[in-house]
């Protein structure tokens, strides 16, 4: 195979991989640059933290996407076996799996700067950003293949390699250093020089290991496995002493070693990606400067983002069983499982749960870690002035008051991760990707307000809300009529079931009096969205209890 | 009462593509059912009805008398399945999915479990991804046996396996059969090994039904038969002889020269005078030869030589004529 023709198959096979999530992860990589920049502005955060946020937001969701498209096997590290196979050295191998993922990496980072450049007119920075991502992307992707086979040595190692990257990117983030555009004006000709050599070493680094792993028998257990014993050849389990493991006790019941199963393969990635994405935030900020003053309001938006970005990311990751074929079609050990399609669905359900709460844990630990950094070495009376407030707001709440903020949180949880979940368990993927029907929506609005200069994308905004909160309720008792029929769900429990949400919404609307504002007629103000959303939230909580079944139903019996 | 299994008129298209045309299938307790046939003939298809994977388009599917689509819980309990893919999650360790598949299984014999994988020689710290083919297929044939399933469905397990593996598989199905008195569906393209542990045999082309009957009865229905007929007669008369219900011609001889591919006995080119027809033939009852000839002669055509078809044979010739 000449080495041009196998780049171009390599680089073929990276596009017909990626060309339905590209569009996708660029549009969410633009709207959610677009609702840093409009959403967030009037909330006081600064526009350098702005920047800071959404350029690094956008590299997170482009190197997050791209990294999917190399792995292995499922969402397990190292280089992709299957292409080991392949008449190539290994360092073109490498080379012609990378030079593809950080063009896309790249291209899409270009495509986000673009739309807030031409769109809504923002000085958006370019050649930085991007040599930034090309060099993130590379060691990723190298530390990703060299250290497949030894998972716990990537921490330690990345910390390595990230910490004079931050040495030599923090003073770009001073804070108080007024326009960031001009900190990112000074990205000259040494800096590039820089990254170039970084990418190269990335490379070396990759190539290394690479080959390593493709000379390398097939486990290290298998260089020591067939030891002798009284004769015979013995299996390694009967060599080595045991190691205890979690799931050595046995499962108490199916549903559990389902959930387990969910767990270890798909939702335990969200909760390392949420880490490693804000330790990503955090170091690159660098320590005190960035918890300092308004940049810590900035990091908390950050935090705020990922707790409404983790439950839809769990939906979709639960909802797919093969992460890299098209078609979603549920896996046949999934599928060939004795459990009903509503357990099943319930399964996958409670999995997203867990995965979420488990992302939001991290999302919460690292907030409690930056209060008590920023308080041991940073703006101590900036923190203190949190939690005073935070401890006051507490006082004035009544528990009742606080028991339906938490249910409300719950609701969005259940509605933000189960929809998803619902939809993509499907396994139709026109129906997947009408997820980013959203996306489109807010993009289209954002460019409408840009063009006409009036608000009146925001006028529009409570009638999706309006929409929602009345197709919502009806959705769901189609959904649950079908599931009665269906034999999903027996009588009883869809009677219990709507009691339960005409009881809290009944309870909703009398505790909160703010909220019977949303049925007086006449006009309808951005803030009476707000007093649609609660409701529409707690309604939307109920619909994928319905609608999960039946959606797995119609993939798992074709 | 209610079989093991049991479909009926069961129809499905992919598109203008018919997978299964009127499938009637019928399998007794304790039977081992052998289906053949060629590739994309339906054979998974009808299996993944079986397992509910797919829902019938017309006709019914019953598991244990139960709609597997309906009741997936209560019909995949009592099924073992090992798959031709490689399916199983490749980053568990075996003990872990030995682990995870028993908590599905009420019934699930672990020391059933622990003694196939010692014979297997299945290390249990091994991760799938990391096993052969042949120790993949090991693997899933202890995930399928150990919950004593009462009916066991393999799609085509041993393709692409050497023949000690393929041996380990047929073990295991006639132990389970033989010791247990369960059911087995299986799917294969290897006819030796169908003809070996089945009792009961399927084949199938196009998603049509070409033979469906008890083994002995098909190997022992289908003969060779090779008779003469003048020159002047087209000899077309023959299938429809009494007791005949299929005759298929293979080759046919002329004045001493072969006219067709399909192989003539030896004895059908010696003896040729005006025509010679060799041709595959579907007997209803046993063969009496010598009432045979008689029925033979007083339709004009004189019986020469009637030898025993292997499966092979009846499974080209069928399939082919059905191309």
């Amino acid at each position: 195979m000449n080495s041009f023709g196998a780049a171009r198959a390599l680089g073929w096979e990276y596009y017909r991989m990626s060309r339905r999530s590209v569009p996708m992860v660029t549009l969410a990589g633009c709207s959610l640059a677009g609702l840093y920049w409009i959403a967030l502005e009037p909330f006081g955060a600064r526009r350098e933290s702005l920047v800071f946020s959404a350029v690094f937001g956008t590299l997170l969701i482009v190197h997050g996407m791209t990294l999917l498209n190399c792995r292995s096997e499922g969402l397990a590290l190292g280089f992709e076996r299957r292409l080991y196979r392949l008449p190539m050295s290994t360092p073109g191998l490498v080379i012609w799996r990378m030079v593809p993922a950080a063009l896309l990496g790249a291209a899409m980072y270009l495509a986000t700067a673009g739309f807030m450049k031409l769109v809504l007119g923002t000085r958006w920075p370019v050649l930085g950003p991007t040599a930034i991502s090309i060099t993130c992307l590379v060691w990723m992707l190298a530390l990703n293949w060299s250290l497949g086979r030894r998972p716990y040595l990537l921490a330690p190692v990345g910390l390595a390699v990230a910490v004079p990257f931050v040495l030599w990117l923090k003073p770009r983030f001073q804070p108080g250093a007024g326009e960031l555009m001009a900190n990112w004006g000074d990205f000259g000709a040494m800096d590039l020089v820089l990254l170039a050599l970084a990418v190269l070493m990335a490379v070396m680094v990759a190539i290394v290991g690479v080959r390593a792993d493709r000379a390398e028998p097939r486990t290290l257990q298998s260089l020591v496995a067939r030891n002798r014993v009284g004769g015979r050849r013995a299996p390694i389990s009967e060599t080595m002493p045991r190691r205890k493991s979690r799931s050595r006790a046995g499962f108490r019941s199916a549903t559990g070693a389902q959930l387990w199963m969910e767990w270890r393969e798909k939702g335990v990635w969200v909760s390392l990606w949420a880490a490693l994405g804000l330790i990503f935030c955090a170091l690159a900020g660098g320590f005190p400067e960035f918890l300092a003053g308004p940049t810590l309001r900035n990091g908390l938006l950050f935090i705020a983002m990922l707790l409404v970005l983790a439950p839809p990311a769990a939906g979709f990751l639960h909802g797919r069983s093969n992460l890299s074929s098209r078609d979603s079609m549920l896996d046949r050990v999934r599928a060939t499982r004795p459990l009903s399609d509503r357990t099943l669905a319930m399964t996958l359900l409670l999995a997203t749960f867990v995965t979420t709460a488990a992302a939001w844990l991290v999302a919460i630990l690292t907030l409690t870690g930056v209060f008590v950094v920023t308080w041991l070495w940073g703006d101590t009376a900036k923190v203190e002035e949190i939690v005073e407030g935070l401890r006051l707001a507490l006082q004035h709440s009544a528990p009742a008051d606080l028991a339906l903020a938490g249910l409300l949180m719950i609701g969005f949880c259940v509605a933000a991760s189960g929809l998803p979940l619902s939809l993509v368990l499907s396994g139709r993927s026109r129906l997947t990707e009408g997820l980013a029907a959203p996306y489109v929506l807010v993009i289209l609005g954002l460019i409408f307000e840009r063009i006409t200069g009036s608000d009146a994308w925001r006028r529009l905004l409570p009638y999706p809300a309006v929409m929602m909160l009345t197709m919502i309720p009806v959705a769901s008792g189609v959904c649950a009529w079908l599931c009665y029929r269906r034999g999903h769900y027996s009588l009883r429990a869809l009677i219990r079931g709507g009691l339960a949400f005409v009881t809290l919404a009944i309870l909703l609307v009398f505790r909160f009096p703010f909220l019977q504002q949303a049925f007086v007629p006449g006009g309808l103000p951005f803030e009476r969205a707000v007093a649609y959303a609660a409701p529409a939230t707690l309604s939307a909580a109920f619909l994928p209890f319905v609608l999960a079944p039946l959606m797995l139903a119609w993939n798992r019996h074709r | 009462m209610s079989y093991p299994l049991e479909i009926q008129a069961l129809c499905r298209r992919y598109g203008g593509t018919v997978a299964l045309d009127h499938v009637d299938l019928v399998i007794e307790e304790g039977a081992v059912l052998g289906l053949i046939g060629r590739n994309g003939a339906g054979k998974t298809t009808l299996i993944r009805h079986v397992l509910g994977l797919l829902k019938a388009q017309s006709g019914s599917v019953r598991v244990f008398g139960a709609d597997p689509v309906k009741h997936p819980a209560q019909t995949l309990a009592r099924i073992g399945y090992v798959s031709e893919d490689r399916d199983l999650p490749g980053w568990m360790r075996i003990e872990e999915l030995l682990r995870y598949t028993r908590a599905f299984f009420p019934d699930w014999d672990e020391t059933l479990a622990s003694d196939l994988c010692r014979a297997f020689d299945l290390d249990p710290r091994q991760r799938v991804r990391t096993l052969s083919r042949g120790q993949h297929v090991r693997t899933a044939l202890v995930l399928a046996l150990a919950p004593r399933p009462a009916l066991l469905v393999l799609d085509e397990p041993s393709s692409g396996l050497d023949p000690v593996v393929r041996r380990d598989v047929l073990e295991a199905v006639i132990q389970h059969v033989a010791h247990e008195g369960r059911t087995v569906l299986f799917s294969s393209h290897l006819l030796d090994e169908v003809e070996r542990v089945s009792d009961h045999l399927v084949m199938i082309d196009r998603g049509t039904m070409l033979v469906d009957g008890p083994m002995d009865e098909v190997v022992e229905g289908f003969k060779h038969v090779v008779y003469r007929h003048a020159e002047d007669s087209n000899g077309s008369g023959f299938g429809a002889l009494p007791g005949m219900s299929l005759c298929v011609e293979m080759g046919s001889t002329s004045s001493g020269a072969a006219s067709s591919g399909a192989p003539s006995s030896d004895s059908a080119s010696r003896n040729s005078i005006d025509h010679e027809v060799l041709c595959l033939c579907r007997f209803e009852t046993s063969v009496d030869e010598h009432a045979l000839a008689a029925q033979a002669s007083a339709g004009g055509f004189e019986l020469i030589e009637i030898l025993p078809a292997t499966l092979d044979e009846i499974f080209l010739n069928l399939t082919c004529r059905a191309s």
